[in-house]
């Protein structure tokens, strides 16, 4: 087994089909880091600066939940380095309508609902992470993907380990730490790094 | 539907057969009907194994028809888990069968005077009774194969495992499905036991030569019942959500909100959440394969399908595809993070007939008594053996989680009125905390749905944001969802008719066209506060106080990581839930 050496953040780019882009999308269940500005409000770093569409946040993101805590408002509620941000499309159970931002049934959970905080808060640039689940992985997850995602590199190791041979196969290129890499050399890649900066073009 | 069928058990000579019209039941149906029977012939302090109680199993008033999503079965009886009233309903193909047979409703009443296991066959020539003693302590597959021989491949099953006959009071009865097989299961309330009680194995079901209930405005009900399900289809969780992830999509969720009790209620979060959750048990089905992997229906006539199958790596049957309960049950509640040990377990219960809440809480309380690990999928493997063998041990856990506390000396026990708690602890959603505490049923999660308040207006107007509302939902929740129980809709029909306006109208137009009289949003609340009123008032009579209506001590003292909050609901305003 060969590794990288490196024992900061290494930065590995993928070139590939929608299969590849595709393989690393559940990854989003446990999270993925994003750089964003902070100090802003969840719709200007959701759509300002990661590119979701306004509509989209308003009708398909049903339930955002700030470090885990509901948010009914999201321009009150405040992202700050460090933070969590997890997004989901409509739930069902009367719990998972309890969920939704500013839904019928907010009450039920009001106190895990995020309180909006007005103290003044610096904007820098700062990491976050962010979850999303179910159909929202498959439907905004390679936004986040094409802008560089951090993942731990113990679960990339784990996804890149379980892929099928079409996934190799339709790996056009391999760039880690700027130096290109033949894709099956990765199979049973033992990282150094604790964390993987990834991005994915489609090619 | 125009008549009940009553089976007395105990008639001299051997078990009697009657049918009757349905003179008071008439115009009830599921809940409404169990209810309303349990309430008028059932003495409320009589035991539950004991002759005086009735089974009762319903089809909704609109099963047997051609109504999408309308064929949930409701089973009723003094509960031997809670002591109180129960209704546990149930997915499968017994209540389209039954309905077109025009049973409106069965009742095994009485006690069997020797100790003999009977099948009970139904079909368009009648009700036949035999004593068949060599299905004695079959599991549930085993004996729907039995009926699939003798009977053929066409009828549906209601039937009890090992823990019915045993009298357990975690048994269940299952329904088989569209693939004839025992996976549907009216669960709560240890209704199994009752069914054994009464000596009735298996009730086989043949609706050959049967036609569809015929609707009495039939333009009418046609348009509506279209309307109704490009409704559903339409909206976001049930057109997409459910059908490709099942119920099981909410575990990432309820996690992330720190209210997806871990370790026997110990916490809020689970670390091996993801890998259990929906995306990653729909990937997992997807990547396996197989017919009805990760999508499938649970009765004929369900559009929503958010069920599936379970098959294991080399591609044999397993179960059902586990759904969101059941998955956190055995998995989070136990520590236990293996979808295979999930499904191997759910298996289990269905063959043996118990229910997979009540035996995943009670497993989190044998680990917190020592009995087994947390995480240690085997040793809960091990340990639901036992249930199904009788062991003293089994028999402990086979009557649940409060049986089980007490025996073992745990005080974190997750139960109201002796019924185990479902998969969201109240703690973080304390509005659901509240229907657990006073629903009339005993913890049960799908006692107060999110069915429709806002467009019925029960109760009037809450405010969504204000958290003085919890009580007021968790009533006009418990209302709806009580008329819901009774037309045989599937619950999940909720969230489109919750959301959209056009498809609760073609709810009622379904009613409407297919009864015959106008149904309003005030008929539905008003059947199901009659429905809560029977079901209240037999449980006062039985015993029960307001200090029935209490969730256990720890979720006001212990505070639940990681939002380190614990229940603040007044005990005055549980008071309030049923003021109406």
């Amino acid at each position: 087994m060969e590794t990288n050496g490196a024992t900061q953040a290494a930065n590995l780019e993928i070139s590939g089909s929608n299969l590849v882009v595709s393989t690393f999308l559940p990854m989003f269940g446990k999270g993925a880091g994003c750089k964003i500005q902070t100090g802003s409000c969840v719709r200007d770093v959701l759509c300002t600066q990661l590119g979701v569409e306004e509509d989209y946040l308003a009708n398909r993101i049903q339930t955002v939940f700030l470090n885990g805590k509901a948010v009914d408002d999201v321009d009150n509620a405040i992202v700050v380095d460090g933070d969590t941000l997890a997004l989901s499309a409509a739930m069902p159970g009367l719990v998972g309508a309890t969920m939704r931002k500013g839904g019928h049934y907010a009450a039920m959970r009001g106190e895990i609902s995020h309180r909006s905080d007005c103290d003044a808060v610096e904007c820098r640039t700062g990491r976050i992470t962010i979850k999303l689940f179910n159909v929202l992985q498959k439907e905004i997850g390679f936004l986040f993907l094409l802008q560089g995602v951090r993942f731990l590199a113990k679960d990339l190791e784990t996804v890149l380990q379980n892929v099928s041979d079409d996934f190799w196969e339709d790996c056009r290129s391999i760039t880690l730490d700027g130096r290109k890499k033949d894709p099956r050399e990765l199979i049973d890649f033992k990282w150094a790094a604790v964390d993987i900066d990834l991005s994915i073009r489609r090619s | 539907m125009d008549k009940i069928l009553r089976i007395d058990m105990g008639a001299d000579g051997g078990p009697g057969v009657s049918t009757e019209p349905l003179g008071d039941f008439a115009g009830l149906g599921g809940r409404a009907m169990t209810s309303a029977i349990v309430s008028k012939e059932v003495p409320p302090t009589c035991h539950p194994l004991g002759e005086s109680n009735k089974l009762i199993i319903a089809p909704g008033c609109l099963s047997g028809s051609a109504a999408v999503m309308s064929g949930r079965i409701s089973v009723g009886c003094k509960s031997p888990l809670t002591g109180g009233i129960k209704e546990a309903n149930s997915g499968g193909q017994a209540s389209q069968v039954l309905a077109r047979l025009g049973y409106a409703a069965i009742v095994l009443e009485g006690k069997p005077k020797a100790d003999a296991l009977y099948k009970v066959v139904i079909n368009g020539d009648g009700v036949q009774v035999s004593e068949d003693n060599s299905l004695c302590m079959l599991g549930n597959y085993d004996l729907v194969d039995k009926m699939k021989a003798e009977h053929g491949e066409k009828v549906a099953c209601i039937s009890i495992g090992q823990a019915g006959e045993m009298k357990m009071s975690a048994a269940s009865i299952a329904f088989t499905d569209m693939e004839q097989r025992p996976t549907r299961h009216a669960g709560r309330g240890g209704v199994g036991a009752v069914m054994g009680s009464k000596g009735v194995k298996v009730i086989v079901v043949d609706d050959a030569g049967a036609a569809k209930r015929a609707p009495a405005d039939p333009e009418k009900f046609k348009a509506a019942n279209k309307a109704f399900a490009e409704g559903l289809r339409k909206h976001p969780v049930t057109g997409e959500g459910l059908p490709a992830y099942g119920t099981n999509v909410l575990t990432n969720v309820i996690n992330e909100a720190g209210g997806y009790p871990t370790n026997n209620f110990a916490s809020g979060q689970f670390d091996g959440a993801s890998k259990i959750s929906g995306e990653s048990q729909a990937e997992l089905e997807n990547s396996r394969g197989g017919e009805g992997s990760a999508t499938h229906g649970c009765h004929k006539g369900c559009i929503i399908r958010c069920s599936g199958t379970f098959y294991d790596k080399d591609g044999n049957f397993v179960s059902k595809q586990p759904e969101y309960e059941t998955v956190w049950a055995h998995g989070g509640n136990c520590g236990i993070d293996d979808l295979d040990v999930i499904a191997q377990l759910d298996r289990m219960d269905d063959d043996f007939g118990l229910d997979t809440i009540e035996m995943g809480a009670t497993i989190g309380v044998a680990m917190e008594a020592g009995l087994a690990e947390f995480g240690d999928g085997e040793a809960a493997i091990k340990l639901l053996k036992e249930v199904g063998e009788g062991s003293p041990l089994g028999r402990i856990l086979g009557n649940g989680a409060a049986v089980t506390g007490q025996a073992y000396g745990v005080e974190r026990v997750p139960v109201v009125k002796r019924q185990a708690l479902p998969a969201y602890d109240p703690r973080t959603v304390q509005g659901i905390g509240v229907t657990y505490a006073t629903t009339t049923q005993g913890a049960d999660h799908t006692a107060g749905y999110a069915v429709a308040t806002n467009i019925l207006g029960v109760g009037g107007s809450v405010d969504p944001l204000k958290p003085e509302g919890q009580v007021e939902l968790s009533r006009n929740l418990q209302i709806t969802t009580a008329a819901v129980d009774s037309t045989g809709m599937c619950l999940f029909i909720a969230f489109a008719v919750m959301d959209q306006a056009d498809t609760f109208q073609a709810l009622l137009d379904i009613l409407t066209g297919f009864l015959g009289a106008e149904w309003t949003g005030d008929d539905v609340a008003a059947l199901g506060q009659k429905v809560l009123k029977m079901e209240r008032d037999f449980n006062t009579a039985a015993g029960f106080t307001n200090k029935d209506d209490r969730l256990p001590e720890f979720f006001k003292n212990e505070k639940l990581p990681p939002h380190n909050i614990t229940f603040g609901v007044s005990d005055e305003e549980l008071d309030e839930v049923f003021n109406f």
